[in-house]
């Protein structure tokens, strides 16, 4: 469990109102401060580079046509986590339609599993442990994959992003007490899947 | 508190969901009761295990390229806005110059465009209750649509002097004039877009059906056109649909959406439709949508080439 912290509000206070006026250089500056929190919860999520590029671009473009309407009521990060959290949210459901098994990276060599793309980048000196892993990494994915797509976004939010359960609430538009039910829920169906 | 009690909070004490007092009741329970204390290791090893899922971070070059497209997009957008909306002048002068500026197709659109800002205007001066003298006003950009599910609302954000908000429900006739308005006329895709998003859920009226059809048939996006067709699926026995469907199979230089104008002429095997189809099986470049109409004219028995 891995917990971000924001950056400091003082800095984007100034860098909101500038890009409200249409700065563009504010805007960069804040897409530079948190586009890669966005695509690593996206990829994380999506588990495809071509979804997590375009629910990036999606969010981020939304973020920049209603920051007019942006009113510092919540913090910047929660207000832009909240716009791609749903997003992914509705790449899931449309996935869980479709049944798609979307964990696939182009790379040089063509399409490749996204997980074995990840482990690649490890050095293990053990290729035994290393496999077991592996093993149990894959069996993990496939739980998670089994999640409904709300489930999967609060397990993602909370046990990966280390988010608290009442800002996840907030940003799915649901109560702490839902969310903490969905994260229940969550853990129970990996439970009964890993045992 | 009791053993039980205890194991129901083990997890939110170790995803730190307790408040202080909750985490010290845990706590100290948890150093008299050997079982409540094994029950915490074997839920710290379980959340500790699913932490064995590979993070993906995304990679520098990943990040730089979803900047780069990203800000193309973004100063592409604002191009366009400021080339399709005059701003600093007067509302008389604006709709003039966007009258003069546009093809003899757009011109009928136009009209709907008057007729949307003279509603939406008097609604807005009144409902404002600002000092805001019409004669005055300025429309330089409409920056947003958007639709709250939970509400059931529309949002439309656009710049008159500054940015203004109209929300209401889909069957408000202002919000049902501006959606129009930005559909048939506005410069911007992304609004075009979101705007036809919205509209197709209320395609069972005529007059959204029609503005559907409008961009099907006339939008220079394929964006625009595809939402629009999407809109449109559930009518595509419709005579207009129809003929609508097939300009999109004979003439729409997008493969993606000649192979869904297709698909939707299919469900119904139409006779009247064998010379269109052996056209189009003849003439057409890509395979999906050629075999397609071999396969149609197969079925309905007809020759798949014209004689």
């Amino acid at each position: 469990m891995n917990s971000r912290p924001a950056p400091a509000l003082g800095q984007d206070v100034a860098l909101i109102q500038a890009a409200q006026q249409g700065d563009h250089d504010a805007f960069e500056e804040l897409v530079r401060i948190y586009d890669q929190s966005v695509l690593r919860l996206a990829l994380n999520l999506l588990r495809s580079e071509q979804d997590a590029r375009d629910a990036y671009q999606e969010a981020f473009l939304k973020a920049y046509r209603n920051l007019a309407a942006f009113r510092f009521e919540c913090s910047f990060h929660t207000w832009l986590y909240r716009i791609v959290t749903n997003i992914c949210l509705d790449h899931l459901r449309r996935r869980s339609v479709r049944k798609e098994d979307s964990a696939v990276m182009e790379t040089a060599d063509g399409p490749r599993d996204l997980f074995d793309v990840v482990q690649d980048t490890r050095t293990e000196a053990d290729p035994e442990r290393d496999l077991l892993r592996r093993e149990l990494g894959r069996r993990i994915e496939d739980a998670l994959a089994r999640l409904g797509p709300r489930e999967r976004v609060v397990f993602e939010l909370k046990h990966f992003q280390g988010l608290r359960l009442r800002v996840i609430g907030e940003m799915l538009s649901t109560s702490e007490e839902t969310a903490k039910n969905c994260l229940y829920r969550a853990t129970q169906k990996l439970r009964a899947a890993l045992a | 508190m009791s053993c039980d009690e205890i194991k129901s909070n083990i997890s939110w004490y170790l995803y730190n969901e307790l408040d202080e007092m909750e985490r010290r009741v845990v706590e100290d329970h948890v150093e008299t009761c050997q079982g409540c204390a094994a029950e915490m290791e074997r839920e710290r090893a379980f959340l500790a295990r699913l932490g064995k899922r590979s993070e993906i971070e995304p990679s520098p070059g990943l990040v730089a390229e979803c900047r780069h497209d990203l800000m193309r997009s973004i100063y592409r957008a604002d191009r366009l806005r400021r080339q399709s909306a005059p701003t600093g002048i007067g509302l008389g002068d604006a709709l003039q110059r966007l009258w003069l500026g546009m093809g003899a197709w757009r011109r009928p659109a136009a009209a709907l465009c008057l007729l949307a800002i003279g509603f939406f205007g008097g609604g807005w001066v009144r409902n404002g209750g600002r000092n805001s003298n019409p004669g005055d006003a300025t429309i330089a950009n409409i920056s947003g649509v958007n639709l709250d599910p939970a509400l059931g609302q529309v949002q439309i954000s656009f710049d008159e002097m500054r940015n203004q908000t109209l929300k209401g429900r889909l069957q408000d006739p202002r919000i049902r004039n501006m959606l129009i308005y930005a559909a048939r006329s506005y410069g911007n895709p992304d609004v075009r877009m979101d705007t036809i998003e919205i509209l197709k859920q209320q395609a069972e009226e005529q007059e959204i059906r029609d503005t559907l059809l409008y961009a099907l048939e006339n939008d220079g996006n394929a964006g625009v056109r595809l939402k629009a067709l999407e809109g449109l699926k559930q009518y595509s026995k419709e005579a207009a649909v129809r003929r609508a469907l097939i300009q999109v199979l004979t003439g729409d230089n997008n493969p993606g959406m000649r192979v869904q104008a297709v698909d939707l002429l299919m469900l119904a095997q139409d006779q009247s439709l064998v010379g269109v189809l052996q056209g189009v099986a003849q003439k057409e470049s890509n395979n999906y949508v050629r075999m397609r109409c071999q396969r149609a004219l197969r079925e309905m028995n007809a020759s798949v080439e014209s004689f």
